[in-house]
């Protein structure tokens, strides 16, 4: 848990350093693509993320950070509860949209998301590290929420909480053994100016300057979530 | 006002002078004379990826004057597309100077014919540029050659970035970093970088 942890905060504080983004662009016209089946998305719960102060100060530091950015998460995640918040159902939703816009068919699973226990080995980004044939689509796409949350450049109230999405997506052929695109999708993306991640700048209508101001919110953080995943499915559904 | 501070404030126009037209000089574009035809401009090869490191080049100073058949002229760059179909063409525009060139790509055949335009809306936002990538797969009319211009639909927009920036304070032993949002706009517009790439497709 602490290794995946480490890893989040790696992939949202300082994305370049730790791990390398997947990106094929997809050649549309190369491949008779209708229909898509959607494997089942990473389980994943709600985050919290700054550079917290104690990283600058070793193991300990980074221990008392942790245990800190762990406990705001369950906040929000208790918060996402109470709006009833469906992060899988707000994603399929537009990413259905967007798809079904561009000509596809999309044949998702049930439930969309695997449950918490689920073993598929994955990568760096969520990605699964193979598929299976599948005779029910043309072709088959793992795509998984990566981080999913509120995040802040900084420690400062001038770097104010803002809804925070990764989405990474790798598709993948009928036969499972050719990937025909991977990507990236950055919404409110602090990895820099190297980052080669699509970015979309977060909405300014949901800012908190500070995460008293997330919790005091309430269920309305949810708000700021589902624009964020909304923008980013349709992001992501723009390079197929 | 004092002779001193009068002779001060000479000095610092004239450096600011030198500055602005050095300035100028590296990002207005030549005015050689225009030409009627796409087959009169220089070509500039599109750089093979796993050759060397690709190469950006500043539109302004590799752009020439071309008079289309309707009469108008503005300054384009044409690229060579060097590889066989399915070929890959991957065009990304640099966000330097917080500028960033309003990039149009038209795709053109052997006989210089629109193949496929696409508009600045066409590219990709990816951190600190915009990229665009598109396919020549058919073997019987490949892509041979990328024509730059400027879409006039672009210019003048902003791009805003959010960052991630860092403060460092040495401490003994080491340093505190702070990191803090700060923004990044930048302008559209008709200078600005641009680099062309081309990778063959094997497993297509």
């Amino acid at each position: 848990m602490l290794l995946k942890r480490i890893l989040l905060l790696c992939v949202i504080v300082s994305l370049n350093a730790c791990v390398s983004l997947p990106q094929k662009a997809f050649n549309k016209g190369a491949h008779d693509i209708k229909t898509i089946e959607v494997l089942p998305m990473a389980n994943t719960e709600a985050q919290v993320s700054y550079p917290h102060p104690g990283l600058n100060f070793g193991l300990i530091g980074a221990t008392v950070a942790l245990a800190e950015l762990n406990a705001k998460g369950n906040t929000l995640q208790k918060q996402l509860d109470a709006a009833q918040f469906d992060q899988y159902e707000s994603f399929r939703v537009s990413f259905d949209k967007a798809m079904t816009e561009r000509g596809y068919t999309l044949i998702w699973s049930d439930p969309v998301a695997a449950g918490k226990k689920d073993k598929t080995k994955r990568g760096a980004w969520n990605l699964r590290k193979s598929a299976q044939a599948t005779d029910r689509a043309d072709a088959q796409l793992d795509v998984n929420l990566v981080f999913y949350g509120y995040a802040a450049s900084g420690a400062g109230k001038n770097s104010p909480y803002r809804p925070t999405i990764s989405l990474a997506a790798q598709l993948f052929d009928a036969s499972g053994k050719k990937k025909l695109f991977s990507d990236v999708v950055m919404y409110h993306n602090m990895g820099g100016i190297g980052s080669k991640a699509i970015t979309i700048e977060p909405d300014p209508a949901f800012s908190y300057p500070k995460f008293d101001d997330v919790e005091a919110a309430g269920a309305s953080v949810a708000d700021g979530l589902d624009a964020a995943i909304r923008a980013s499915a349709e992001a992501m559904a723009r390079q197929l | 006002m004092s002779t001193l501070l009068r002779y001060t404030l000479m000095l610092a126009s004239t450096g600011l002078a030198f500055a602005g037209s050095a300035l100028a000089g590296k990002s207005d574009p030549p005015q050689p004379r225009c030409v009627e035809s796409l087959s009169e401009l220089p070509l500039l090869k599109a750089h093979i990826k796993g050759e060397r490191s690709a190469k950006s080049l500043p539109f302004a100073r590799n752009a020439r004057c071309l008079r289309f058949s309707d009469g108008h002229e503005e300054p384009v760059m044409v690229y060579a597309v060097t590889l066989p179909s399915p070929v890959q063409i991957t065009v990304e525009v640099d966000n330097r100077r917080k500028t960033i060139l309003a990039a149009r790509i038209e795709a053109l055949d052997e006989h210089r014919e629109l193949v496929a335009a696409y508009p600045f809306d066409a590219f990709t936002r990816r951190g600190g540029h915009y990229s665009l990538t598109l396919f020549g797969n058919d073997p019987d009319r490949p892509i041979r050659y990328l024509l730059v211009r400027i879409d006039g639909e672009a210019i003048g927009r902003t791009d805003t970035r959010m960052v991630s920036s860092m403060a460092f304070f040495p401490l003994p032993g080491g340093s505190y970093n702070h990191s803090y949002e700060s923004r990044l706009i930048s302008e559209m517009g008709d200078t600005g970088w641009i680099e062309v790439e081309q990778s063959a497709l094997t497993e297509e």
